[in-house]
């Protein structure tokens, strides 16, 4: 097995990392496995252009980020959402929908803003360094920490809320 | 299940908030990558791997 082959065989090791962070941006399992493939295409006819002994889930990642982003850039101009209002919708409209069975936390994970579940998902789930993911996400490492901490604000915050309604619904009338 | 356990646990104790985050965060990120690769995805690779040049 030459060097080119044994690049093909660690990228598709990767595919089920990819897959878990795809969802984390995408919210929706379709789309996140429709990523993936695009990514799985890019990456393989790229090859040449990884450099053997730097991080390929971090190169891997990187390209799954740009289709990402790239297609709801051009998602947005389609629909003309001069505001952003709608945009800022979308990640969320699945789990509103009630379409995927997610569980309390996934559901929660899912009311953060993209940037913020693909920061902490990166760092906290992926076991890159904050350096890694800052490279992933084009921006300073200070910018990933921040998005990190608001994100498991956020979220100890959305826990803790959605815990004490629960404890604190009122019991069904007996009739 | 673990994870409901988990959670009424990190909420009777604020201090346990973030552990708890870390570890579901973990574990949903490990269910997803332990799942079966789908089937399209799986075709997919397959070709690539049939489709690779010999020699």
């Amino acid at each position: 097995m030459n060097d080119h082959d044994l690049r093909q065989e660690e990228l598709i090791s990767h595919v089920p990392a990819l897959r878990a962070f795809a969802r984390s941006l995408a919210n929706d399992a379709s789309h996140a496995d429709d990523l993936v493939q695009e990514t799985v295409l890019k990456a393989w006819s790229n090859l040449k252009s990884y450099t053997t002994g730097t991080n390929m889930r971090a190169w891997l990642f990187t390209i799954l980020r740009n289709t990402f982003y790239s297609e709801f850039r051009k998602f947005r101009r389609e629909v003309e959402d001069v505001d952003g209002k709608f945009a800022a919708q979308v990640p969320d409209r699945a789990a509103q929908d009630g379409v995927m069975d997610m569980r309390d936390f996934e559901r929660v994970f899912a009311q953060l803003p993209a940037d913020q579940r693909e920061a902490l998902t990166l760092v906290g789930a992926s076991g890159l360094t904050y350096e890694e993911a800052a490279t992933i996400c084009g921006c300073a490492v200070g910018t990933v920490k921040s998005r990190v901490n608001r994100a498991r604000a956020r979220l100890s915050e959305l826990l803790g809320t959605n815990h004490l309604m629960a404890e604190g619904e009122p019991a069904e009338p007996d009739i | 299940m673990n994870h409901d356990r988990d959670h009424k646990n990190s909420c009777a104790n604020p201090g346990n908030a973030e552990d708890e985050i870390s570890r579901s965060l973990k574990r949903v990120y490990d269910e997803i990558a332990d799942e079966p690769i789908p089937d399209s995805l799986q075709s997919l690779l397959d070709r690539l791997k049939q489709d690779r040049p010999r020699g």
